[in-house]
């Protein structure tokens, strides 16, 4: 725009003006003449009055100017005046002017009682973005019909004018409402409660209003809810005919920070859910008398921060520490009352991300209507606990080997907390539990944060370190009982499920038992029954299991117990009482918990180990099968299970030759775990071992000697270096080598590894002890030690032979290996009554190609060719 | 938002500037700006570009001085005024700093029609308000009452009711005003 110079003086203008203002008040078809009458009017000045009032016709022609224009303008400029009438209506007066047109008080002609809001607006000189929005709000409203919405009453258009009617409310801004009727927190949750129900019934009719703030809230004289203004109400499908609508309105935003849901900010889409953050927000500022966010001396940056990132204020806290002036209620009592259900609500709403929310205003008005009637609140367990691990992820954790241990510890001081909502009707006793809960989890996040590497530049912590830290705090802060208590059950479990027993053990022997919390008590004694067992200590651990057996009133504990009996039995050596009590509990479980419960899954997986023996291969796939549709049907969220699901479909179709399934499912367990898990965790160590096995069976040597080695190195930093958790590695190691690869001496150093790390164990690793001396004599026998090998197969034929096994696989093993001593001594007698006894037992077990039977027939035939037989 | 003890200041400073105390206007000025920067600039991001709604800025910034102030306004009208005022500065300020890429972009010549479309919603794309800006100047040297008018009802949408208490003038003297300055810029839009 380039300066142009002034062609008149001030005063000059000032002449023009007035001339201008007199002439245009006149009727516009009586102006021109009136111009040509005036005498006063200087030549020079004319054209320029001419121009003014053209442009002023051309003004008055286009513009209705419906925002900013005030009423005496808009009845100057042929709009509507008290007494006008529009169709039925006539107006009595200008009641405001939004969005796109002005509104009337109005009522209809032969009824005085009757008021009315007319919304009008002309489309002339409008743009279509224009008309569409009102044409889009007049549909929604119309298609609405709800006692606490706004009615829409009537529509038409008159000279190019469209106008809506609707219900006048007389009313005030519900926030005000309460302040000035100083309404208790009940009567405020019941107004709540009706403003929901009118919001869903607006979603139900897919359309958001995305604009829910106080001043568009009204409570009636008699104090009904109204929600008015659809204003900027998008439809959430797409109207039929309307694209165009849809699109136009993805544009239009006008929002005011402070009732900003994170998605408009940021520009996600709008969805149900950005109602429900605004309900949250009104309701937090309905129960607080104080918005829920603080956004003033806020730059931009730092209000898109607050709105998309910040936890919002804890509404008990707010009150708590509010000034009782600026309150319409009393801070203490208040607190109490917040403190709770009804924190938990709000925050739940008030979710940063959409799908965190409530899934609908009916869930979030059910939770109040629960709240109001005393019962438990139902912010789902499980989707609490992915959204916790989430919200830990996002806001506290870096992302990191931390997080694990974080997500252990967070959900499981959460679990206490949610457990105890489950089980404990006095809400009393749930509310301190919450506290509990919250102080055991501040705990937690404080020891993280402490430990936060960016805190610690250069030292690389551990999860192991983060714990160690955590041990120590709790040893030398001073706490109160109940809170140590959980803490130190809570970190023992922790340790437990590390397989550091030692310290699990240390950790738990500092916890003080008390008669208060029984449960409490008793998940320690089982945590530590598991440690004895795990130690290897299994008659202390069956001496425990008893015990807590008849102390137990808990369910979830009882079954717990069983499954850890079915594994001590095992562990004992008793495989029939173990499978017959593992029986027991598939069936009890499925009748008490039904088929698709968390329960039956896991009775189904353990009673599949139970059954763990040769022939039951099918059985156990059923078995393990159904447990994994029941995972991934109804417990998606469930990895580390799924992952423990996959190992077991592995194992057994690797017993059935199926190769290529198994690696498959192995790897994909082997996947979660490392995920979950991190790379060097004792899961991904029992996947690696797996693969091992697998690629051996299948031919793959060398590849089956990596994955061992891997899994090896893991288990090594987890148990040590001499532990008996490593022996079956080094067997395996030694197979290879020995039997495959021909290379015995390697095979004889691994298999002594094996053997010396297992031998001062008894029961089940004595079998195996003893299980893992058949191959070894093989290879000493090869390695001509054969004076050696021939007591110690005399051991294991009388060991094997006294199990009186239907298959008799390992005695029939060790005494055709035996026989093949015998013949390289050139005692053929013997050699053939070992074979003879032994042949028809290894044909009907062992699969055609494998060694040891292979073994056996040449030797059959060669006893045979000597005429031994 | 303004410190507490601000709020007696900006109620003083409107008294002052209500009696006529341009020292004042320049202080108002000063003491609003930041907030009414901020506002503002929050609705230039979540609109977009140059689309604005200056008289949401207005009673955002209204709203949120008012909430912290048990005792009504004495003088809404002249603090709507003061921060039309404000909005106007904060305005062109944004603008200019980022003129160079508008320049050229999506920012169209200020025609009739876009003026008479801005009058009737200020939240229409494509404003130049630089040329607003430029406009009310001219303005302004031929007639400051007009070129008032104009910027409270284009920074500030104040009705003639809060302008005719505001300016200590009838409405109708307003109304004329008002008249002559849409006429005026029309008339130059023309040219």
């Amino acid at each position: 725009m380039t300066q142009t110079t002034t062609e008149l003086t001030p005063q000059e203008w000032a002449e023009v003006k007035s001339h201008f203002n007199d002439l245009i008040q006149f009727p516009v078809d009586e102006i021109k003449q009136q111009f040509n009458i005036r005498p006063k009017i200087k030549s020079h000045h004319k054209p320029i009055i001419l121009e003014l009032i053209d442009a002023h016709l051309l003004g008055i022609d286009r513009t209705i100017t419906p925002e900013q224009t005030p009423a005496d303008t808009l009845l100057q400029q042929n709009q509507f005046k008290a007494g006008d009438k529009i169709g039925k209506y006539t107006i009595n007066k200008i009641i405001g002017s939004g969005g796109m047109g002005q509104v009337y008080l109005a009522q209809r002609h032969e009824d005085v009682v009757q008021k009315v809001a007319i919304k009008v607006l002309s489309f002339h000189g409008f743009n279509d973005q224009s008309k569409n929005r009102f044409d889009t709000e007049r549909r929604i409203l119309a298609s609405l019909e709800h006692p606490n919405i706004a009615r829409l009453i009537d529509a038409g258009s008159v000279n190019e004018q469209t106008y809506c009617v609707m219900e006048y409310i007389e009313g005030l801004p519900i926030h005000t409402y309460c302040k000035n009727e100083k309404l208790g927190v009940v009567e405020r949750l019941e107004l709540f409660l009706g403003l929901c129900n009118a919001v869903s019934y607006a979603h139900n009719n897919l359309i958001v209003h995305r604009d829910l703030k106080p001043s568009n809230i009204l409570i009636t004289e008699s104090g009904e809810v109204k929600l008015l203004d659809f204003g900027i109400a998008k439809p959430l499908a797409v109207l039929p005919g309307t694209d165009e609508v849809y699109k136009t309105l993805v544009g239009t935003n006008s929002l005011t920070p402070q009732y900003a849901a994170p998605e408009q900010i940021n520009g996600d889409k709008i969805t149900v859910a950005c109602d429900i953050y605004q309900l949250g927000l009104l309701l937090f500022e309905l129960l607080t008398d104080q918005t829920a966010t603080n956004l003033s001396g806020k730059t931009w940056g730092e209000i898109e921060l607050t709105i998309c990132e910040e936890l919002p204020a804890i509404p008990s806290r707010v009150v708590k520490n509010a000034n009782p002036k600026n309150t319409s209620f009393n801070p203490k009592e208040q607190h109490k009352k917040l403190l709770g259900d009804l924190d938990a609500i709000i925050t739940h709403a008030l979710k940063k991300s959409p799908k965190d929310r409530y899934d609908s205003v009916r869930s979030f008005a059910n939770d109040i209507q629960k709240h109001l009637n005393l019962q438990p609140i139902e912010i789902k367990n499980n989707q609490q606990l992915y959204r916790l691990k989430k919200q830990a992820r996002k806001h506290w954790l870096p992302i990191s080997a931390l997080s694990l241990v974080g997500l252990i510890l967070l959900t499981s001081s959460f679990m206490i907390w949610q457990q105890s909502l489950a089980t404990e009707k006095e809400r009393d006793r749930a509310l301190t539990e919450k506290q509990v809960a919250e102080q055991v989890t501040d705990f937690m996040v404080e020891t993280f944060s402490a430990a936060d590497p960016q805190n610690r530049l250069g030292t690389k912590i551990t999860a192991a370190d983060i714990l160690k830290q955590g041990v120590y705090q709790i040893s030398n802060q001073s706490m109160e009982t109940v809170v140590k208590n959980r803490l130190i059950k809570t970190l023992g479990e922790v340790y437990v499920n590390l397989a550091d027993f030692k310290s699990a053990e240390n950790l738990l022997n500092q916890y003080q038992f008390n008669s208060n919390d029984v449960d409490l008590d008793n998940q320690v004694n089982f945590q530590k029954t598991k440690i004895h067992q795990s130690l290897g200590n299994l008659e202390i651990a069956n001496d425990l299991i008893q015990n807590l057996k008849k102390d137990s009133k808990n369910n979830e504990l009882e079954l717990k117990l069983n499954i850890l009996e079915v594994t001590n039995l095992e562990a004992i050596g008793n495989e029939e009482a173990a499978k017959k009590l593992s029986q027991n509990l598939l069936n009890t479980t499925r009748s008490q918990y039904g088929e698709n419960s968390y329960e039956y899954f896991t009775v189904l997986l353990n009673h599949a180990n139970a059954i763990n023996e040769q022939g039951n291969v099918n059985k156990q796939l059923e078995l393990i099968s159904e447990a994994k549709s029941i995972l991934i049907t109804y417990f998606p969220e469930k990895e580390i299970e799924l992952a423990e699901v996959y190992n077991q479909l592995s194992k057994l179709y690797r017993k059935k030759s199926n190769y290529e399934l198994a690696k498959n499912y192995t790897v994909k367990g082997l996947n979660i775990a490392s995920k979950v898990y991190g790379q060097n965790h004792l899961q991904v160590a029992i996947s690696e071992h797996l693969l091992g096995n697998i690629n051996s069976e299948s031919g793959a040597y060398n590849q089956a000697l990596k994955h061992f080695e891997r899994s090896l190195e893991i288990k090594k930093l987890f148990f040590g270096e001499e532990t008996w958790q490593l022996a079956t590695l080094y067997y395996n190691k030694a197979l290879i080598h020995s039997n495959q690869l021909k290379d015995y001496s390697a095979g004889l150093a691994l298999f002594e590894k094996a053997l010396s790390l297992l031998k001062k164990h008894q029961g089940k690793r004595y079998n195996n002890y003893q299980y893992m001396r058949i191959e070894y004599t093989l290879t000493m026998i090869e390695l001509n030690q054969i004076d050696k090998a021939i007591p110690i197969l005399h051991e294991l034929i009388d060991y094997f032979g006294k199990k009186n096994t239907i298959a008799r696989i390992s005695e029939s093993t060790a005494k055709s290996y035996l026989a093949h001593a015998f013949i390289i001594n050139k005692n053929y007698i013997d050699a053939a009554v070992l074979i003879k006894s032994s042949i028809s037992h290894l044909e009907a077990g062992l699969k055609p190609d494998h060694h040891t039977l292979l073994l056996a027939k040449n030797n059959f035939k060669l006893i045979e060719k000597k005429g031994f037989l | 938002m303004l410190e507490n003890n601000n709020d007696r200041i900006v109620e003083d400073l409107l008294e002052a500037w209500s009696c006529g105390d341009k020292i004042a206007e320049n202080k108002l000025m000063e003491l609003l700006y930041p907030d009414i920067h901020k506002i503002a600039h929050f609705q230039l991001k979540s609109n977009h570009a140059s689309s604005l709604q200056t008289t949401e800025i207005v009673s955002e910034a209204f709203l949120k001085l008012d909430q912290q102030k048990s005792v009504k306004w004495k003088n809404q009208s002249h603090f709507l005024a003061i921060t039309a005022k404000v909005i106007r500065r904060v305005l062109i300020d944004h603008f200019r700093s980022t003129s160079s890429d508008k320049r050229g972009g999506n920012e169209a010549d200020m025609t009739i029609e876009r003026f008479e479309n801005f009058i009737e919603d200020s939240s229409q794309f494509g404003i130049d308000w630089l040329s607003i800006n430029h406009l009310l100047k001219q303005l302004h040297t031929i007639d400051p009452d007009a070129a008032t008018v104009l910027e409270y009802k284009v920074f500030g949408g104040l009705t003639h009711i809060e302008m005719a208490e505001v300016m200590s003038v009838s409405e109708s003297t307003i109304l004329r005003n008002w008249n002559f300055a849409r006429s005026w810029i029309i008339r130059k839009l023309e040219k």
